[in-house]
This record gives C-alpha cells, structure tokens and sequence, in this order.
C-alpha cells in the first residue's frame, strides 16, 4: 500500500528484488539499459548485429540466473558496464585474428580505391571500426563508452579502473590516432 | 588534454587562433596538419550517428521465461513475501497504530460486564514422607528445680556509744586544747 511505484526505484533497488524473483524489476532494469547494451555490444564486435543481441541477452540471463554475484557496494551501472566488457574481452579471446583479418582486408582494399573522394559519415564510421581493430580491449570500450553511449570520464574511469584523467588522456590519444590515420590516407573529410 | 583547448579544436580554424591559442594547441599538437586533422575528426564524432541497432524483442519474451522458471524453482518464504515490499516508516508507524488500537478496543470489551463465577475448591493435600525422618540431636538445657532459699535479714548491729564515766582532768584538757589548736599533725 505504501510502496514506491518500480519505475522510481533505483537500479540497486530493482536488483534486490530481482534476488527475490521479481520479474517487474527485471522488465524495468531491462528497459533501462538494453538498448545502451545492444549498442554497446554491436561497436565492440564487429558491429555484428546477431552477435549483437546474443551478447545482450546471455548478459541479461546472467543477471537472472546468478544476482547475488552483484556487488552491493558498487554501482549498478558500473558493475553491468563491466561485465559487458568482460564478455567481449573473452570474445576476443575465443575468435581467432585470422576471421578478423581477412574482412580488415577487405576494407583497406576499399579504401585505398576511394583515396581521393571526400569522406562522409558512413566512411568515418568504417574507419573507426578499421581503427578499432589496432586498439586494445580497455582503448575500444573506453571508445565506445564515451562516443556512442555518452558516458562521463568519471564513470568509464569506474567500468575500467582507471583514473578520470588517465581515462580523458586516452580519450584523446584515440582520437589523435584516428587523425592520424585519416592524414596517413589523405582522405578528405566534408568541411563542416 | 584541457578543456580550453577541447573548446578551440571544435570552434576555431587554425588561421582562426591568436597567438596564444596556437601556443596552446602546440602543447597538444604538433603541427599545424595535426590540428587540422583532429578538429575534422573530432567534429565528425560529435555528428555521430546513434548505431541502428534495437534490442530484439523475443529477447525480453526469453527473459520473462527463464524468470519464471527461476521463480517456481525457489519459491519464496512466507516471510520474504511478507516483506518483500519496503515501507517507508510512515507506513510502518500506521500499521502499528492500527493493531494497537484494535487490540486495545478487544481488550476494552471483555472488561466491561464481565461476570466471572468463582469455584472455590477445597483440596487436601497429603504429603508422603518418602525418607525417615533424621534424628536430629540437640543440646538440651536442663533446668533444676531449687527450692528458693529463705532471704535471711541482715542483721545490723547498733552500738549506742555509751558516755565514759571516767572524766578528764583540767591538765588533760588543756593538751587537749592546744591539740586541737596546733591542727593535725
């Protein structure tokens, strides 16, 4: 009679009641962070779309199948963010650089055809992807954390345990590095 | 990186800078390419297309089951559905009010016109002395009868001094005199 209403409850909040076999709580914390996840997921790997959504559903069973390996003392989302990143690390792991290398292959070989034309927003988005491929497992999530789901520096400094400002310098060693290798291929980005 | 030169790099041009801010962005960069470069790129990110991409929807469907599933395997206690919900303190406070007050009402009516016969009932209980008495021995003052002794009066003596019928010459009584006037010796 007096509860509070599932959508004001915090994160901490809903996982405690997922622990006791709440499936509102689950439909709630799902509709909070699925979406982030799924695009968090589809940048990391490849942006493989079906990858995509198996990641995010075996994150959400882990949740249901095993909440009590959620850490109380932390933050929800800090805590969801590494498992996720986990997960693709150990993707890493699993897929040989071989699968990899050959469509990397492929897209240099795209590239150099179009040297000269002018880049649009799709070529930038193959370049990062290209970029990705170079960077270690902690440079692509801090990337992908920051540029496709907006988190703040002090939040990807808590997913990788690292400090806010180790997290900005890295930030801009990225970007410096994607400068870099669209100078390397003379590539022309649309003025803006 | 600072923040003022992330401020230059989206707003100024290279041939846009003073001669300040190329000194400060020649702290980050090293060239005027550079600049060039990252200002392009970092413009370009912050046009970034949200990635198409949706969660699926038979993935909440699959979800719910293995929920469900989950829930019949451990079904909860009746203590952990009792309190399952929290209630804000409020809440508790009023509920106990309530069963005070309830309880206190229930309790008031049975006070009042309450005619409660009494049945006295008159029991004898017989104690069976399962052990043989100790024999306890004591000391006992014996009192002996004497017969009281007659209180014997005291008898007391009187002498009346008698007078001396031999009396003193004038030679004796002049001794006398002067004793008693020298004082005691």
């Amino acid at each position: 009679m007096f509860g509070k209403n599932i959508a004001a409850l915090t994160d901490e909040e809903l996982m405690s009641r997922i622990q006791s076999g709440d499936e509102g709580a689950m439909t709630e914390l799902y509709g909070r962070y699925s979406k982030q996840m799924v695009r968090y997921f589809y940048r990391m790997l490849w942006q493989d779309q079906n990858k995509a959504q198996d990641f995010l559903h075996d994150l959400f069973v882990r949740l249901i199948e095993r909440p009590e390996l959620f850490d109380v003392s932390r933050k929800f989302s800090t805590w969801i963010y590494s498992v996720a990143h986990n997960m693709c690390k150990n993707e890493y792991r699993k897929v040989s650089f071989r699968n990899n290398a050959q469509s990397f292959v492929q897209f240099e070989t795209s590239v150099n055809e179009k040297i000269t034309e002018e880049m649009d927003q799709k070529y930038l988005q193959q370049a990062i992807a290209r970029a990705m491929e170079s960077w270690e497992e902690d440079d692509r999530s801090l990337f992908v954390f920051r540029q496709e789901l907006e988190m703040t520096f002090v939040e990807i400094g808590g997913v990788l345990g690292i400090p806010e400002g180790t997290a900005k310098s890295r930030w801009f060693y990225l970007r410096k590095q994607l400068a870099d290798s669209f100078r390397d291929y003379k590539i022309l980005l649309k003025a803006i | 990186m600072s923040d003022e030169f992330e401020k230059l790099l989206r707003s100024k041009e290279w041939n846009e800078l003073t001669y300040d801010e190329k000194e400060l962005a020649m702290r980050h960069v090293a060239t005027e390419g550079d600049y060039f470069s990252l200002r392009k790129v970092s413009l370009a990110l912050d046009k970034k297309p949200i990635a198409s991409i949706e969660p699926g929807k038979e993935i909440l469907h699959s979800l719910k089951t293995k929920m469900s599933g989950r829930t019949k395997e451990a079904r909860p206690s009746w203590a952990a559905i009792v309190f399952r919900h929290k209630t804000p303190a409020y809440g508790t406070a009023l509920w106990v009010g309530i069963a005070l007050f309830v309880g206190w009402s229930l309790g008031k009516e049975k006070q009042i016109g309450s005619t409660m016969s009494e049945r006295i009932v008159y029991q004898t209980d017989t104690v069976y002395q399962s052990l043989p008495s100790d024999t306890v021995y004591v000391k006992q003052v014996v009192y002996k009868y004497l017969p009281a002794k007659k209180a014997e009066p005291l008898i007391t003596k009187v002498t009346t001094p008698e007078a001396s019928l031999k009396g003193i010459n004038m030679k004796e009584k002049e001794e006398l005199e002067t004793l008693l006037v020298s004082g005691s010796e």
